[in-house]
């Protein structure tokens, strides 16, 4: 029992981390709390399910076709919304009403094209279940753990050990001293909302097939969670955010276990609050300079 | 000059309000002419209404009851309307809200030939007492509240209690041969009262036919139920008792048919809709629920409600529909009664001691205006809800 | 000549910081601009490479019209700068400080960077895994510049470089100046330490309140009664 709700957290915990992952990446390279990211999670698994039943693209293409007009989407956002909203200095406060406003505005639209109804999604990876020591643990489950690894890893890779990598942890830590390196600041800028809004486009896709269904309410929730994640691993750190989400996940599997499924909502806020208390920039964070 | 247009003004203001007063005053005339003579040449309407949410959260009920009774109005008024008196419906969207339910009451309250309502949502629990005191009567098709009947003698209610819709998921279980029960009940009142009822009932029956192994609360919505249905087979569940919308049974359902193949899921009665088979698919195949209205009834008044919703909606009608169906029937029976003496008294005892046969059965109400409600355990086969 | 700036006029907000200043930096020279604090001289700087864009006038690299041009694009042209308050990247080590300053280099240039860097400054190279908001004041300095030469800039321009650091060290660092000079890297020069840069500089310019005041050869500069007086200590 205790395995298989481990298992059942690290699962979706591995999902929270890839959202996570998306605020950490924008609030490094901007120190603003990208609030329209649940949106483009919704919009990234709506976007397959458009590939696949509207432009009749087979699986791969349409989740292809998804990560591409997502990635787009992300850097529309920035583009439209908050380049021109830096380039005359305005206050971060206003750049995060912007994006909030956005998101309603994105959810809006799905609600006009789609309906607030549940949709039925491809099942992308059932193939049945299995025994671990004594638990049934759907594969399911593991391949979408998997998945989100490969990707987290791929990213951190990416992150850590590229040109471009380095690139955007130059620009974070100092972006002033980024531009006289030779650094494109404002290419790097929307690669990262690319970066970001495509992992929330898998992390969405991956959800969807997992719950086969989807509706455009489906990023309220894990949005806020992933959120929570992203501060309780301390927002910036990319161990960080892998770290919060997992925890989170975990935690909740184990609520509801030990407390009952409506304590569900309530742990990853709890847990918060508490991290927050001892390590007010979480629990990889750091003070002033933060590392991805 | 100037006093020439004040004089102007002072007219004009004398004229319109004769004219306003001459509009309120002519059909209570003829209403009070009809209800002492039951005049057969009198063609003003007789007026009964509708109230649901059309838009917000809830719009696919009230949606759903503005189709079912304009089916039955159209159906009075083909054969000649009530004593020869073309019946008018009025419908009114309640959005969702329970002020704008209530601002409906009291418009409705201020019509004249104005004899009944079927319906009331979101605003069921705030309308009841204001339609007592003007003796209108409120037929609702979807109130689970213990206490709506409670508000007053003028509120009836067309749907099953908590206690009768559990005792028919019970036999749904019980039918199926499954009875070690996993209840599933949403964290709200509803839900919360529903698993209490539940533990109720289970004690008087002496609990010998089923067992609760495991009771889970749960968030509703979007969650993971993988969590959820971990506790359940690990308690040995075999059938999962839902008492929750079908927005999280379906999803519930999804996960379980991976990890539990063979658990029997019973939902209640507001699974009973297209939308549930729709989205549910194959998943939902096998699902239970007690239900007092079959679609795929052979009865003639089943299909042609059905044959007509479908023309009208696409949809096939779900159970809550049925009921305003009912309704509406009974209410429009109680005023045919009287001889066309529209007397509002007389009518809301003819609704008291009804004996209308309506597609969801026997509509009779007990003394405390329930409605009896007989289920029969239903499951979900070829996209479709059949008999058990 | 290898850099002309002609009238440029600087704000910020309202601010005006640069009014009508024009100077030469001719190929090989050391140029050293003085002035006191908040006279303008961080502010020509960032308007030569972009960061600042300037109202009106013009500026020329190679022949170039660079006015418009953005920063990275200057960059690329062979202009650095290493900055005041040397902004190294603090949770990248040393060596990845460097390799940022050789973002648009390749392959072996890269290595040979280092090569030439690491011969400038051995420190360096013993802490090139280090995170470089570890390092002292001075060691910080040194990567500010090497990071600069990293991309093997046609014009050097250094933004205070001896701020802060031990009178040693200052001379090290004034040394280094002049051996990267002879490299063939021509170097635009802020100093605070007015005497030393007129020293190792071929020309001068003075700044005062966003204007330039005197512009002369560095020895002329050097016995100019009012520059004495007010940089060089009487
Ligand atoms: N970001 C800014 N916003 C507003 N005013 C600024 C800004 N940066 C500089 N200034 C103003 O512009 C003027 C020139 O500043 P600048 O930094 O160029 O001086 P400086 O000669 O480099 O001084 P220091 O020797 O102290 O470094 C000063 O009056 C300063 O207050
Ligand atoms: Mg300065």
């Amino acid at each position: 029992m205790f395995v298989e709700q481990l298992i059942n957290g690290l699962a979706i915990g591995t999902i929270y981390a890839l959202v996570a992952v998306g605020y950490s990446l924008v609030f490094g390279i901007l120190r603003l709390v990208n609030f329209t990211h649940s949106s483009v999670y919704t919009l990234g698994a709506f976007m397959v399910y458009v590939g696949v039943e509207y432009l009749h693209l087979n699986i791969f293409l349409a989740i292809l076709f998804s990560l591409v007009t997502t990635g787009f989407a992300g850097v529309m956002i920035d583009k439209m919304g908050l380049e021109p909203l830096r380039k005359k200095g305005a206050s971060k406060i206003s750049a995060m009403i912007t994006t909030i406003g956005l998101s309603y505005i994105i959810i809006n639209c799905l609600n006009i094209a789609f309906g607030s109804q549940i949709i039925r999604f491809p099942d992308l990876f059932n193939y049945g279940t299995f025994k671990l020591l004594g638990a049934t643990i759907a594969w399911q489950q593991v391949i979408i753990g998997a998945v989100a690894l490969i990707l987290l890893v791929a990213l951190s890779i990416f992150i850590n050990r590229t040109r471009i990598g380095l690139a955007m942890r130059a620009v974070q830590q100092e972006p002033s001293a980024a531009a006289i390196n030779g650094i494109n600041v404002n290419m790097i800028i929307s690669l990262t909302f690319f970066l970001g809004a495509a992992s929330a486009a898998i992390a969405g896709t991956l959800i969807a097939s997992y719950n086969q269904y989807l509706r455009s309410s489906m990023g309220d929730i894990v949005g806020l969670k992933a959120f929570a994640a992203a501060v309780l691993g301390g927002i910036g750190s990319l161990p960080g955010s892998v770290l919060g989400g997992l925890i989170i996940g975990v935690s909740e599997s184990m609520a509801v276990y030990k407390l009952g499924g409506s304590y569900i909502d309530m742990v990853a806020f709890s847990l918060l609050f508490l991290v927050l208390l001892i390590r007010p920039y979480g629990i990889l964070g750091r003070k002033g300079s933060t590392k991805v | 000059m100037k006093k020439k247009l004040c004089m102007l003004l002072a007219l004009l203001l004398v004229v319109t309000t004769l004219g306003a007063c001459g509009n309120g005053a002519a059909p209570a005339s003829t209403a009070s002419a009809s209800a002492s003579g039951g005049n057969p040449t009198d063609k003003t309407p007789i007026k009964v209404a509708v109230a649901g949410p059309l838009t917000g959260n809830y719009s696919e009920y009230g949606i759903g009851f503005d189709a079912a009774c304009k089916i039955m109005v159209d159906k009075w008024n083909k054969d000649g309307g009530i004593n020869g008196r073309p019946i008018e419906l009025l419908s009114y969207d309640e959005k969702s809200s329970t002020e704008e339910g209530l601002a409906i009451a009291q418009l409705l309250c201020g019509e004249d030939n104005f004899y009944g309502v079927v319906g009331h949502f979101s605003a069921s629990m705030a309308v009841g007492t204001l339609y007592t005191e003007e003796r209108v009567p409120l037929i609702s098709a979807s109130s689970s509240s213990a206490g709506f009947t409670g508000q007053g003698d003028c509120c009836f209610r067309l749907n099953a209690t908590i206690s009768t819709e559990t005792m028919g998921m019970l036999e749904c279980a019980k039918t199926a041969g499954k009875t070690k029960l996993g209840v599933v009940y949403l964290n709200n009142d509803w839900g919360r009262n529903a698993y209490d009822n539940l533990k109720t009932l289970l004690q008087e029956k002496g609990n010998e036919d089923w067992e609760i192994v495991d009771a889970e609360e749960i968030a509703g919505g979007d969650m993971d139920y993988n969590a959820v249905i971990s506790n359940l087979n690990a308690a040995g569940a075999e059938t999962a008792i839902m008492f929750c919308y079908y927005d999280s049974v379906v999803p519930f359902t999804i996960k379980a048919r991976t990890v539990m193949p063979d658990l029997n899921i019973v939902c209640g009665v507001n699974c009973y809709n297209d939308t549930f088979l729709k989205v549910g698919g194959k998943d939902v195949e096998g699902c239970m629920a007690p239900s007092v209205f079959a679609a795929v009834s052979d009865d003639p008044d089943v299909k042609y409600f059905v044959d007509e919703y479908k023309a009208r909606t696409t949809q096939v009608p779900s159970s809550l529909t049925a009921q305003a169906y009912d309704a509406m029937g009974v209410l429009l029976t109680a005023i045919a009664e009287n001889n066309g003496e529209l007397d509002k008294e007389a009518i809301l005892k003819s609704i008291q001691n009804n004996d209308y046969k309506g597609v969801t059965g026997s509509c009779s109400f007990s003394e405390n205006r329930d409605a009896t409600r007989n289920f029969s355990p239903m499951v979900v086969s070829n996209g479709q809800w059949i008999y058990y | 000549m290898i850099l002309e700036v002609k009238n440029i006029n600087t704000y910020y907000e309202n601010i005006h910081a640069l009014k009508d200043v024009s100077l030469e930096v001719n190929e090989g020279e050391i140029v050293a601009l003085i002035g006191s604090n908040g006279a303008g001289k961080t502010t020509t700087l960032s308007t030569i490479i972009g960061i600042k864009k300037p109202k009106s006038g013009e500026i020329f690299f190679m022949g170039k019209n660079i006015t418009q041009t953005s920063t990275h694009e200057i960059v690329k042209m062979g202009i650095g700068l290493s900055p005041e308050g040397r902004l190294v990247f603090p949770d990248l080590t040393v060596e990845e400080n460097l390799r940022v300053g050789a973002y648009l280099r390749k392959g072996a240039e890269i290595d040979k960077g280092y090569e030439y860097v690491y011969s400038l400054f051995p420190r360096l190279y013993e802490r090139k895994n280090q995170a470089s908001g570890t390092l002292s004041g001075g060691e910080q300095q040194m990567l500010a510049i090497g990071r600069a030469l990293m991309n093997r800039p046609k014009l050097l321009m250094l933004d205070e470089p001896s701020l802060g650091l031990a009178p040693n060290l200052v001379i090290m660092i004034f040394k280094l100046i002049k051996k990267i000079r002879d490299m063939g890297v021509t170097i635009l020069l802020i100093e605070q330490n007015a005497n030393m840069s007129l020293h190792i500089a071929d020309r001068g310019y003075v700044l005062e309140t966003g204007c330039v005041k005197l512009a002369d050869t560095a020895a002329n500069l050097r016995n100019n009664e009012a520059v004495k007086k007010a940089y060089l200590g009487g």
